[in-house]
């Protein structure tokens, strides 16, 4: 990527790259599924804009080719979060992170397939008609979700940037299901404005990329206040690129729950062969212990859930998406639209989190989650006193089979997410770096992404 | 945990309307999902206060003036509309 970018940044043919790159695109979706869209028309023409100012100003991206996650807002584009139920919206805007990325010489390509609204951690629950992706390396397995196609496509593409979601993992697993690094940032750092609601408090855009390096290049792009995010958050943005490798002093805590009896073997093998290596380079490794993340699960899929109920009440058959012959009252209009147009998994999300936030049931879950997500931070605070950057493994298993994988009971399929419900619920930024076959995840405190890029060894 | 009442109930409020298969095959699932939740019990909370963000966050507001915004033709692009507003079914 780098390279790609100092070539175009010096008179390298931005348009001919992006045609090749679209003509390569085109390949590895035919037999990946991993795109929903190809903008060809869209991303020459804006090749053409970016190679004639290209001219007379440096663009930190230039003519980089960037793909999106279908529930991120570009203009003009369907971006309907690969649910039916928004199928054919096409956003009057493009999200904040998206047109940083356009504003920074970046060439958009095309959308990225998702689990139904982000519901799931496997990538084998896209809504209705829309195709699961195949793995990079072996068609029977999963790509890991919810960001599937972002994941697959990087690992795929020689040079590229994918802008991911996570709400509870759907970054990290996909990066270490598909070998390439996913990075979700403190929640607030990059702007919500344009992303297509899962959980208000839990949402956060963050790269897909081949190498750390290259996470900390995009991020420089997308971090930063946003007017139009009310959420967004004023701390200043430092230059994240300063940071990578600076691994003397390093201290990084090893989760002890997270290298229990459930985590495969090879994967924490490889983990502590990747801790061994950055000892050598100068960082200390110690163990922490957080025994609140056994309620991991609980408290993100209560509030998780609770939040999506709310958010996807708006999919109704009215302002946007599918809509159909208004010849009922409104309750059986919505119900029809919403029960036609919703897949199963997002059929069964919106219950449990209806049922959570349900009067005499609101204080038992809601409610409890919310005070248990308080003393999950407390702990998290508590560790970093000690440490810099705490370490586990991103998934307990390797990508399964999808044969396999549709086997699990839906508390199963939610059970995957077991290492990355943590710092999702904290807020805390974290990063999946591919360790052997496997991801290893490293968190830092809040607004510390610095630190996630001091892992870095050359 | 939870009774076909009670997932009868709850399918009312999210406006989704059930067949007697999917019923069948979501009542033993919500069960097991919302057993597993409720094991939030056991974690004591007295005197914890609720978490509705993950972190601090100063909303500062802006001044209250006019910007650009969407016109009514681009507002209503997405839907479904009548003499320039979005159409809805009937609410009486």
């Amino acid at each position: 990527m780098k390279d790609h970018i100092q070539k175009m940044q010096t008179g390298g043919d931005i348009v001919a790259a992006i045609t090749s790159f679209v003509e390569q695109a085109k390949k590895i979706n035919d037999s990946h599924n991993y795109l929903t869209v190809i903008t060809e028309a869209q991303a020459i023409e804006q090749a053409k804009i970016i190679q004639k100012q290209a001219l007379t100003k440096k663009f930190p991206l230039a003519g980089l080719p960037f793909t999106v996650k279908h529930g991120i807002c570009v203009k003009d584009v369907d971006t309907s979060a690969s649910s039916a139920i928004l199928k054919g919206y096409k956003p009057l805007f493009n999200a904040t992170a998206v047109q940083k990325m356009i504003d920074a010489g970046a060439i958009f390509i095309g959308k990225t397939v998702q689990d139904e609204f982000g519901f799931g951690a496997l990538g084998i629950t896209q809504g209705k008609g829309y195709t699961s992706p195949t793995h990079p390396d072996d068609p029977e397995l999963c790509c890991g979700g919810s960001s599937s196609g972002s994941g697959g496509f990087t690992k795929k593409m020689p040079a590229h940037a994918s802008l991911g979601e996570s709400t509870g993992g759907s970054i990290e697993a996909p990066a270490a299901f598909c070998g390439v690094v996913g990075l979700c940032p403190t929640y607030s750092r990059v702007s919500r404005h344009g992303l297509l609601d899962y959980g208000t408090s839990l949402d956060k855009i963050g790269p897909i990329t081949k190498t750390l390096p290259e996470a900390a290049t995009i991020l420089n792009v997308i971090a930063g206040h946003d007017a139009k995010d009310e959420t967004s958050s004023n701390e200043p943005v430092p230059d994240y690129e300063k940071s990578l490798g600076n691994i003397k002093g390093l201290r990084i805590a090893r989760i002890k729950e997270a290298f229990t009896e459930g985590v495969d073997e090879s994967i924490k093998n490889a983990v502590h062969e990747k801790l061994t290596e950055l000892e050598k380079q100068g960082a200390t490794v110690r163990e922490v212990s957080l025994p609140l993340l056994k309620q991991g699960i609980a408290t993100y899929y209560t509030i998780g859930l609770s939040e999506a109920s709310t958010n996807l009440a708006k999919y109704c058959g009215m302002r946007y998406g599918q809509s159909g012959p208004m010849n009922a009252t409104f309750d059986e209009y919505f119900t029809k639209i919403r029960t036609e147009h919703f897949g199963e998994e997002a059929k069964r999300r919106v219950l449990i989190g209806t049922f959570a936030r349900m009067a005499g049931y609101r204080d038992a879950f809601y409610n409890k989650a919310l005070r248990v997500r308080t003393k999950i931070i407390e702990d998290y605070k508590k560790a970093f006193k000690a440490c810099d950057v705490l370490c586990s493994p991103t998934m307990p298993m390797l990508p399964p089979k999808k044969t396999d994988a549709h086997k699990l009971t839906p508390l199963q399929h939610l059970m995957c997410d077991v290492l990355t419900v943590g710092p999702n619920l904290a807020g805390l930024p974290h990063v999946s770096v591919p360790a052997g076959k496997a991801g290893i995840m490293f968190i830092a405190d809040h607004f510390k992404e610095e630190d996630l890029f001091r892992t870095h060894a050359e | 945990m939870i009774t076909q009442d009670v997932l009868d109930k709850v399918a009312k409020n999210a406006r989704l309307s059930l067949t007697k298969e999917e019923a069948a095959q979501f009542l033993p699932q919500l069960d097991e999902v919302l057993t597993h939740f409720s094991t939030l019990k056991d974690v004591d909370t007295e005197g914890v206060e609720p978490s509705f963000l993950p972190v601090k966050l100063t909303t500062e507001m802006r001044e209250d003036e006019p910007e650009e915004c969407l016109t009514q033709e681009e507002a209503l692009k997405n839907a479904q509309s009548k003499n320039g507003y979005i159409k809805g079914p009937k609410s009486v």
